[in-house]
């Protein structure tokens, strides 16, 4: 593995990876720094795109079956771009109650995507998500980091509208 | 830790005494307790994943469950290993596994050998309370020697685990979560790794299977022979598994030999070769149209004749003698008494000695024998690894195995020096790189940096007289700097006696024997150890019977094509490949009178012979060898050799029988009681005292030189020829037995020379490019690898590709063999 360069690695665009060059040395020679490194990068650049891995394993010198074995294994960390907006809808134990799983139906029927997938024009990403602790607002969702609470399907389906509406004007966020 | 604590214990009611900082686990095995145990392995640090080996332990008058496999020995404890309470435990446990494996045993390569198998009989569990919910992926077959099922997995975490402790790759790791977990490459890419299988190895379950067994039996159907590798000279034990006397696969044993059940590559998948269709069966003789097949005892009469007739008419030096450096010690000793003592034949000589005698000089006047007298053990006890001109990891793996085991367990640091960046995982303290030809300079440097400091006994006793070099001569003829001279002086004499190991970079080097010399020094003044890897089997073993001891100087080849030398006895060898300058050597042997070849396979030395004689493969002969560390083992018969082949001791026998040489030996103990009667070292080796493990060499005493000249050596310019290269072997070829191997071609089939990136990236090189690597002498066709141990101006080879044979390239007395690159477009 250490022995052939993965430097030619043919994705789908080139990132600027000083980001993560920046946060490889700073955790350099630190021991458990796999995760706070993945957080920086992924925050970065709303996912963790491969090149990056891959520049953290060569400069760090951590295999990359280690590196993606993180990764896989945390909810938090993506390995393919997000959307715009990232929706997460609960599907907690309340939220399920008060119907989340007809939300999620909605969703994934209207912007034709499976659960945990982006739509084509990078706008939207859907997933479902155990209990965020909001369930007292349930069913809710969040978009990004805002939560809505007290939804039912036309409601949501309404705040899904009006975020691709503003996405087409070009009001923005 | 030192070494005789012990703590006593009872198990099941069995008193048994085991080592301190053993586990519970250990002592049971120890005391003859089975306990179902999934992810333990004595040899790889804990995991505790599997909980099948809990047992209750008393301690105190308290009783607790507890897993075997993660709780240390302590005095005074009782074990109990089974009762209703455990075995509803282990149950509840083997439940759950059951649920998710697959119980395809009547169709896996596994079963019979397989821990799941055991630990599920052991404990009668019947069908589960829970339905079934199985992964159903069908098997990967993503590389040629390892085969993975997917459903068959039970998570024990050993692969994973051997990969990154033991093998330094990590190339498979947990992926995934839940019931989507998985222990596999990132994404599934294809497994990219030394394809060594200790992996394999150690999984329990069938989820690891070898592709070169391809369901040929079961293992209770096998007979296994422990014999040793003969590949490299680490000198591994590996277990032939044979079914109706075809060889079905290699297994390993972690409780036999030297390896600890480790093995590369080779060892390990590189069995079809030694079966393989294109080996010599029956003798043959050079006619009128090509070879005509023959009976053994004709053409010994005919061989004998033609060799006397030689030597009668031009005296005993117009014959020659080649010998292989993977032929064992009673080979090598019956080559040498039947035409020496037959013939009075005194050129019998290796291609390694050949190719650079003084390396083996030097290794006598600086240690009074040519090996280094180490043991293995040493590495466990190392307080610093220090490597020069060598690439552990490539050389001699098995070797690399046991040093990271030792960084490990004792946190040994480990510094490289070397002409490339080589790596080694884990991560080396220093790693320098010296200019070719200032190798002596940098040790001498290293030792003038620790008689400076003088902390070792050694050096305070010696004082500075002993100085060769100064450190600013040192930076200056080594390149390195003068802090990182005494970072490794400082390093290598810290935490007690250092083991230094030299590999490859100097066999082909002609400075070799005073790098050899300078490295004995070092380990001399810092009261360590120093450990030349050896590059064939028997490479020391041969050089041990006497072989090239009493060549006179000057080339061979040349003097056969000058006619000096008549008659070429090739002795399981082939200068073509392993010779420098190949070319000429073919023309030289074409212009000898008489050639008698014994070889398993043809080669194109052999082509050119009037005689060839089939000899068997290793594994279908008995005999010793001689590994890196002086310890003589043995060969052991695992099938029957092919057609006519015959072991080269009873081929020599015969033949010196019929020149006048009372051989009188039909059994090969006989001859190894002989060479402990006459070789130095080797009084107390028996057949009797091989039995087991084997047994170390006693050399006699070392004497340390302090004597070599430390000036850089001078490399000629050569106009228009932009790389020097440095000569080796690849982790997958050695010799020409691992080109034979299905397996390991499939693995590595072109000659990869490695360049550094940005070099190959401004000559418009990239990775995978055909290229054309041409000197002054010959000219070889390669496939570029982007090697990040590579370093500008330089390029690695891999000399044993008889296609494309490195070796060619370089001149017989060149210092550095330069060459130039051109790109070839593929076709």
């Amino acid at each position: 593995m250490s022995e052939t360069t993965t430097a030619t690695t043919d994705v789908e665009e080139k990132h600027d990876l000083t980001v993560v060059r920046d946060v490889v040395a700073k955790y350099r020679g630190a021991r458990g720094s796999i995760i706070p490194v993945l957080q920086t990068v992924q925050t970065h650049f709303g996912y963790l795109p491969m090149e990056a891995v891959e520049l953290i394993s060569k400069s760090m010198r951590l295999p990359m079956a280690q590196l993606l074995g993180v990764a896989s294994f945390y909810a938090q960390f993506r390995l393919t771009p997000r959307g715009k907006y990232m929706v997460k809808i609960c599907c907690g134990t309340a939220c399920h109650v008060k119907g989340a799983q007809r939300m999620v139906e909605r969703a994934l029927e209207t912007l034709d995507v499976e659960a945990g997938e982006t739509t084509a024009d990078k706008v939207f990403t859907i997933e479902r998500v155990a209990c965020i602790g909001a369930c007292s607002l349930a069913p809710v969702i969040t978009v990004n980091d805002d939560a809505t609470g007290y939804l039912d399907v036309d409601k949501f389906a309404g705040i899904i509208d009006d975020l691709k509406k503003s996405e087409k004007t070009g009001d923005g966020e | 830790m030192s070494d005789k604590e012990t703590v006593t214990l009872k198990i099941d009611g069995i008193e048994v005494t085991v080592d301190k900082g053993s586990k519970v686990y250990d002592a049971a095995q120890k005391a003859g307790v089975y306990l179902p145990g999934l992810c333990y392995d004595p040899k790889l640090t804990r995991f505790g994943g599997c909980r099948m080996c809990v047992v209750d332990i008393t301690s105190r008058g308290r009783t607790r469950g507890k897993w075997a496999c993660c709780e240390p020995a302590s005095n005074g404890v009782e074990v109990t290993t089974d009762s209703d309470g455990i075995r509803k435990k282990r149950q509840i446990m083997m439940e759950f596994l059951l649920m998710y494996h697959p119980l395809d045993c009547p169709t896996c390569n596994e079963s019979g050998a397989c821990g799941l198998q055991d630990a599920a009989f052991y404990i009668k569990q019947k069908k589960g309370r829970a339905p079934q919910k199985r992964r159903n992926e069908p098997l990967l077959i993503d590389n040629p020697v390892l085969e993975r099922d997917f459903n068959k997995c039970i998570l024990c975490g050993k692969c994973v685990i051997i990969c990154d402790e033991i093998q330094g790759k990590r190339a498979i790791d947990f992926q995934q979560r839940g019931f989507e977990a998985e222990v596999g490459t990132e994404l599934r890419v294809p497994l990219d790794c030394d394809y060594c299988g200790q992996c394999l190895a150690v999984c329990p379950t069938g989820s690891f299977q070898d592709h070169t067994e391809d369901y040929k039996g079961h293992d209770w159907e096998y007979t296994k022979t422990v014999t040793t590798c003969p590949y490299c000279a680490v000198g591994c034990s590996i277990v032939i598994n044979t079914k109706g006397g075809k060889i079905v696969k290699v297994s390993s044993d972690d409780y036999v030999g030297v390896n600890n059940g480790n093995l590369c590559a080779k060892g390990r998948f590189g069995h079809e070769a030694y079966q393989a269709d294109d080996r010599i069966k029956t003798p043959m003789v050079k006619g009128g149209s090509g070879w005509d097949l023959a009976c053994w005892a004709p053409v010994l009469d005919e061989v004998a004749e033609k060799l006397k007739d030689i030597a009668e008419k031009n005296g005993p030096d117009s014959i020659a003698v080649v010998v292989g450096e993977s032929l064992s010690n009673e080979d090598a000793f019956m080559v040498k008494k039947a035409f020496g003592e037959g013939l009075g034949v005194k050129r019998i000589d290796s291609l390694s000695n050949m190719r650079n005698r003084d390396l083996n000089s030097g290794l006598m006047t600086a240690l009074g024998s040519s090996a280094p007298i180490v043991s293995y053990d040493e590495i466990k006890k190392a307080g610093a690894f220090l490597f020069v001109g060598c690439d552990a990891e490539k050389e001699n793996p098995v070797i690399a195995n046991m040093i990271r085991v030792a960084m490990r367990d004792n946190k040994t640091p480990l510094y490289v020096a070397n002409a490339r960046d080589t790596l080694f995982e884990p991560h080396e303290k220093l790693r320098v790189r010296y200019n070719y030809g200032g190798e002596t300079a940098l040790v001498a440097g290293i030792v003038t940096a620790v008689l400076n400091a003088a902390t070792t006994d050694r050096a305070k006793e010696l004082g500075k007289s002993a100085k060769k070099i100064s450190l600013k001569h040192a930076e200056e003829y080594s390149g390195v700097a003068t802090k990182d001279i005494k970072t490794l002086a400082e390093g290598l004499t810290a935490n007690g006696a250092p083991m230094i190991f030299m590999g490859s970079e100097i066999f082909d080097h002609q400075a070799g024997a005073d790098i050899a010399r300078a490295v004995a020094d070092l380990a001399d003044v810092t009261g360590g150890k120093a450990l030349l890897y050896r590059e064939y089997c028997n490479s020391q073993g041969v050089n041990d019977m006497g072989i090239g001891a009493d060549s006179p100087d000057g080339d061979l080849f040349t003097d056969i094509a000058g006619g000096r030398v008549k008659a070429l006895v090739l002795a399981g060898a082939d200068p073509s490949v392993f010779a420098r300058d190949g070319k000429s050597v073919l023309d030289a042997i074409g212009k000898a009178e008489y050639v008698v070849a014994t070889s398993s396979y043809m080669n194109a030395s052999a082509e050119l012979a009037d005689v060839v004689l089939p000899s068997c493969v290793a594994v279908e002969r008995e005999g010793t060898l001689t590994n890196n560390e002086g310890r003589v083992q043995q060969w052991r018969k695992a099938v029957e050799p092919l057609g006519d082949s015959k072991p080269d001791w009873r081929i020599f026998s015969k033949l010196g029988s019929l020149l006048g040489v009372d051989c009188g030996c039909s059994k090969i103990d006989e001859i190894t009681s002989e060479i402990a009667q006459k070789i130095d070292g080797y009084a107390e080796i028996t057949p009797k005292s091989l039995m087991w493990g084997g047994q170390q060499v006693s050399y006699s005493a070392e004497s340390v030189s302090y004597q070599y000249g430390t000036e850089p050596m001078e490399i000629p310019a050569s106009d228009g020829y932009t790389h020097r290269v440095l000569f080796g072997n690849s982790l997958y070829h050695i010799g020409s037995l691992s080109h034979r191997s299905k397996a390991l071609t499939e693995i590595e089939n072109d000659v990869m020379a490695e360049l550094d990136f940005d070099e190959a990236e401004k000559n418009g090189l990239s990775e995978g490019d055909n290229i054309r690597i041409e000197s002054e002498k010959s000219s070889i066709n390669a496939v570029v690898r982007i090697s990040d141990s590579a370093v500008p101006g330089i390029v690695f080879i891999p000399k044993s590709f008889s296609d494309n044979p490195a070796l060619t390239l370089a001149g017989r007395a060149d210092a550095a063999t330069m060459v130039k690159i051109t790109k070839v477009a593929s076709e």
